[in-house]
């Protein structure tokens, strides 16, 4: 007989009767947290910046004095709040127009990793034979084919393509190089748990009650094997957002004019030993101020929806 | 002994049978290699096992672990499909069947789980659990009734209604199993698989899923295939045993017959073993102590399965003088020859005519005569026929027996079977 | 089959002072182990859970122990205190826990479980958990002499071979070398019970050591617990929740319930006379084999106690049981009644033992 432990023994069912539903508690445990109300504030202050760029600054990112050059912040109300670049750029405008591709991409991108990756995952654990073998093996060559070399074969395909400037077109191609190279992880992770998923007994059970194969992926399955997804998710987000600097050095990412985050890392990193840190720390500090607000909101996502820590 | 259950079951009629499985085999390739998987053997979980299982009975399956007894329940559920013999649901071979007429005969078995702690969705309400079934079952329940029908399910199995909104982390082991009872009852099925449905379970809370379960049962008229390693509680609900070995069936009949009568070696030796409640009771020189561990399913014995371990097959070499040692000191019978289950019908009180299959008490050794005759007939029900605790302690549980000389089983008695065996292996005497 | 083991207990052989050295040498009888008032709490969010609350008991040379209970009534837990082996979320909040005078709880953390591992050996439910599937059984059944007196590999073979010759592995020799996926289930088993005897502990602690194996299989295994207890005059405390192992294996029965010990007595006394209700409610509503005639045997309702054990840091107030308790009167829901002498040898935790008692010899 399987002994739990006094700190995992199964309390008795509380007085209260829980008759809210499942999302409306989420929500008020949530709310109860300041953690994840700062997160929350993060999150929608950037999300404001990159939708409402104009709200931010009035200046314009193109309109670059080189004389200005490498301007130290001035602070609040002057011309240059953040200072200027290299090439004389206002920081400020930079960081506020930059966010737009830059989130977008990351969303995009992680957004359909995650779609891919958990549907040929699910499928590949839950009907194992040719469709995990197919699945597995494809995993394994995205895997071993290496993210750059990747992107200058697509780069020589799309070279005379053109694409316009909307803000989806200025990260068309590096979000469709980075999701090509960023699913197998999540299908690898969903793979796993759906394996050990798909044999617990209330799946079986649910089986033995003749319930079909979708209901029983989507219903039994999915909600209990996503949870690592949840976790790679922030961390999958940063991982896009410096890749896009990289993709835009072989002239994939982001398309000048357009500026985006990834871009001024890169650049700025050039500068901190010579005596310019701030040109890579704003940039820098956006993008973990991103990130770790999305790592709280995850978690806290994640607990919230599981009833078992209620 | 309470009113022998067993009484009406020379008469009852075939059409009675709601469940039966005919030479059923299920066998799992063993695969190896990564990219090129190439099957190099195959595990007989299950190995040509016949049963029926009777309208408001209970059979009982017991058998250790990987004698294939939890293989046997899925396929029964159609959870796996057998790799021979056949599935009849009142009398409808299963697999003959359209897609849309299995599933509904399905609906008719049932399944009810060990470990109630993985057998419910932790992420889905106790009445998203209950009703489940009905979104699976359109058909079942319309859909305006099945919040009362949650509800009465709910309060069938003795849980509050009102706590449909709870989720099952909220509850204990034995609410949880009455929620997964409740489950697998909301589809009125007329079978309920029960694999080891209370061997999770503290002994104080076992003690009311048994009761609920029987009371079910007379409410509701279901059938059971109860499968349990503890062979006490099997032989509290069971009204008739199978004892399963290696994915063979190797000994069946009514509960007293295989109890008090065991014919076949293992269901001796699995018996003796049994830890029996009382100091008084301790084993001695007369427990059948088997050795080792059961062999692999992927690899069984010849001959006998049993015979690697058949604490009979030795006593009999060593009378008979079989030269050699280790596993192989057995007759030469036992080691070549595939027993098959033969009717004992021989019973002292002569309730089971000889010919009649039904409900007659079978075991497949070729020498059952001796293996129930040899020996201090060792099963504890033999030790303790005077009566649990008897002298030099006062009867530990004086109120819940408060005679129990008054009618020893007659199954009990070893000396009634005790009748002269001849030198001829019985086998031979009573092949069909 | 005797193998040498004072290579191992070789005084100067091992850092820790206290750990080896003159030992003395286990009279039957002789008591090796004392718990006393023995209190351990789980922190959570609702505030510390008190999952034993005032145990004791005594562990004597050449006898077994048995602490009997359902889950959460905190006989595992106890003995993950006394080997110092509690959860970071867990701590001793009372009692003392001697072994041959020196109180183990008292000790430093890492003294602590270097001293109760030397002489405290334990065995777990779950063997394949507790080995380690990337090395020989023979690697990890001598880690504790490599680790403690430094032993040689060649050396720790050979004690391996011993110790697995001692629990009847066939073939000792060239299972040594072997992986645990490779053993079946009641084999890993032996392997636990030959790597806690690998020092020659004084006390051996097996916590449901038979619970996941087949019957015929666990008949085996007690039976070799016996034997090796009989023959090293060991110890043995059994922690357990099957009446019918207890009544097979134990000189004296612990009933544990909600924390607490309700009662203390020689198993025969135990189970012909339970001197506490819980006692008589557990023996009640097991199905028995041996209990022909009986209703509980077949077809008939099997008694139940209603209800079920409180978890941690939900103990009515008053005995634990009264819930549950057939014979619970008023002064049942308020006080706490004492694990009081009733008979000698033996105590019971209930208002109405002497009731009990007498009415059954009535």
């Amino acid at each position: 007989m399987p002994e739990p432990t006094a700190a995992t023994a199964t309390p008795d069912a509380p007085g209260i009767d829980v008759s809210a539903s499942l999302g409306g508690d989420a929500w008020r445990r949530l709310r109860r947290r300041p953690d994840v109300i700062v997160s929350a504030v993060v999150v929608v202050f950037f999300a404001v910046m990159a939708a409402f760029p104009t709200l931010f600054t009035s200046t314009d990112p193109q309109r670059c004095v080189i004389g200005d050059s490498k301007t130290r912040p001035q602070g609040l109300g002057a011309t240059h709040p953040l200072g200027t670049d290299v090439h004389g750029c206002d920081m400020l405008a930079q960081l506020v127009h930059g966010s737009r591709p830059s989130l977008l991409l990351a969303f995009v991108v992680v957004g359909a990793s995650v779609l891919i990756g958990v549907l040929l995952g699910l499928l590949a654990g839950y009907y194992l034979g040719w469709v995990d073998t197919v699945v597995s093996r494809t995993v394994e060559v995205f895997l071993v084919v290496p993210l750059l070399l990747a992107a200058l074969l697509l780069l020589s395909l799309f070279r005379n393509v053109h694409v316009g400037s909307g803000a989806f077109d200025v990260i068309l191609l590096p979000a469709l190089v980075l999701t090509l190279f960023g699913w197998m992880g999540y299908a690898r992770y969903v793979r796993a748990s759906t394996l050990e998923a798909k044999n617990l007994d209330y799946v079986t059970a649910a089986r033995a009650l003749g319930a079909s194969d979708l209901r029983i992926m989507v219903r039994h399955v999915l909600p209990n094997a996503i949870g690592p997804v949840t976790a790679l998710v922030p961390t999958a987000i940063a991982g896009v957002i410096s890749a896009e600097a990289v993709l835009a050095f072989l002239g994939i990412g982001v398309r000048p004019p357009a500026i985006s985050w990834g871009i001024m890392i890169t650049n700025g990193a050039e500068w901190v030993t010579g005596g310019y840190p701030y040109l890579l720390l704003f940039p820098l500090g956006c993008l973990i101020l991103t990130v770790l607000a999305l790592v709280v909101l995850g978690d806290a996502l994640r607990d919230a929806l599981d009833p078992r820590l209620r | 002994m309470p009113e022998p259950v067993t009484t009406d079951t020379a008469t009852s009629a075939p059409d009675d049978v709601v469940l039966e499985v005919r030479d059923l085999a299920k066998s799992y390739p063993v695969r190896q290699g990564v990219v090129l998987k190439r099957t190099t053997g195959h595990v007989q979980a299950v190995d040509g096992v016949s049963l029926a299982l009777r309208r408001g009975r209970t059979l009982g399956l017991v058998g250790e672990s990987g004698s294939g007894k939890s293989t046997l329940a899925r396929v029964l559920v159609g959870i796996e499909k057998p790799t021979r013999g056949q599935v009849l649901v009142d009398g409808e071979d299963v697999s003959t069947m359209s897609r849309g007429a299995r599933r509904e005969l399905r609906r008719n078995v049932q399944m009810v789980f060990q470990d109630p702690y993985t057998s419910l969705n932790p992420r889905m309400s106790v009445g998203d659990i209950v009703a489940e079934p009905f979104r699976i079952h359109r058909d079942a329940v319309p859909r305006g009734g099945r919040r009362r029908a949650v509800a009465e399910l709910l309060e069938l199995v003795g849980l509050d209604p009102d706590h449909v909104h709870r989720y099952p982390h909220q509850f204990s082991g034995g609410q949880r199993q009455r929620i997964g009872i409740a489950r697998a009852l909301a589809v009125k099925p007329r079978v309920l698989v029960c694999d080891e449905p209370v061997s999770a379970l503290d002994v104080s809370v076992q003690g009311q899923v048994i009761n609920l379960l029987e009371d079910l049962q007379d409410e509701l008229g279901l059938s059971y295939l109860f499968i349990a390693h503890d062979l006490a509680v099997v032989q509290h609900i069971a009204d008739e045993v199978a004892v399963m070995y290696l994915g063979r069936v190797v000994e069946e009949g009514d509960g007293p017959a295989v109890y008090g009568d065991a014919h076949h070696p293992y269901t001796r030796a699995l018996l003796s073993a049994v830890p029996v409640p009382d100091p008084t009771a301790r084993p001695a020189e007369g427990e059948l102590l088997l050795e080792g561990d059961p062999p692999s399913p992927a690899d069984p014995p010849s001959g006998c399965r049993f015979h690697t371990r058949c604490w009979l097959a030795r006593r009999l070499a060593e009378e008979h003088g079989v030269a050699g040692d280790g596993p192989e000191a057995v007759p030469e019978r036992c080691r070549t020859e595939d027993p098959v289950l033969v009717p004992l019908g021989r019973r002292g009180d002569g309730r089971d005519g000889g010919g009649d299959d039904e409900g007659a008490h079978v075991a497949a050794c070729h020498f059952a005569r001796e293996a129930a005759t040899l020996g201090a007939h060792p099963g504890p029900t033999a030790q303790a026929s005077p009566g649990p605790g008897t002298p030099p302690g006062p009867d530990p549980d004086p109120d819940a027996d408060p005679d129990p000389d008054a009618d020893p089983d007659p199954d009990a008695d070893p000396d009634p079977d005790l009748e002269p065996v001849p030198d001829r292996p019985v086998l031979e005497s009573r092949e069909r | 089959m005797e193998i040498d083991i004072s290579g191992a207990a070789e005084p100067g052989a091992v850092g820790d002072e206290v750990a080896q050295g003159d030992r003395p040498a286990r009279t039957a009888g002789a008591t090796l182990l004392e718990v006393e008032d023995l209190a351990v709490e789980f922190r959570s969010d609702d505030g510390a859970l008190r999952a034993v609350d005032g145990l004791s008991y005594r562990v004597e040379a050449g006898r077994t122990l048995a602490l009997v209970g359902e889950s959460g009534c905190g006989k595992s837990v106890s003995s993950l205190a006394v080997m110092g082996l509690l959860p970071p979320t867990a701590r001793v909040v009372r009692g003392t826990a001697r072994y041959r005078g020196t109180d183990l709880l008292g000790l430093s953390p890492t003294k602590h479980r270097a001293h109760a591992g030397t002489h405290v050996a334990m065995v777990f439910q779950d063997a394949l958990a507790a080995l380690n599937p990337v090395h020989t059984v023979g690697y990890q059944l001598t880690e504790a002499l490599r680790v403690r007196s430094g032993t040689s590999r060649r050396e720790g073979r050979r004690r391996a071979i011993e110790l697995l010759d001692l629990v009847k592995v066939p073939n000792a020799a060239q299972r040594v070398d072997e992986y645990p996926h490779q053993f079946s289930g009641g084999m890993r088993q032996r392997v636990m019970i030959a790597s806690a005897l690998a020092l020659d502990p004084d006390v051996l602690i097996a916590d449901e050591p038979t619970t996941a194996l087949d019957v015929t299989v666990q008949a085996q295994v007690l039976r070799l617990l016996a034997e090796i207890q009989a023959e090293r005059q060991m110890g043995l405390v059994l922690i357990t929740h099957d009446l019918g192992v207890v009544a097979g294996v134990a000189d004296e029965v612990t009933v544990m319930y909600a924390g607490r010990a309700v009662e203390h007595a020689p198993v025969h006394d135990l189970y012909a006379r339970p001197a506490h209700p819980y006692t008589r409610a557990l023996l009640r509503s097991v199905p028995r084999l041996d209990a022909v005639g009986d209703d509980r045997a077949v077809g008939g309702r099997l008694p139940v106690v209603p209800g079920r054990p409180p978890a941690p840091g939900r103990v009515p107030p008053g005995c634990p049981f009264h819930p549950r308790c057939d014979m619970a009167r008023d002064v049942c829901a308020t006080d706490v009644p004492p694990l009081d002498d009733v008979a000698p040898g033996r105590s019971s935790a209930c208002f109405f033992a002497a009731e009990l008692l007498g009415g059954v010899r009535a």
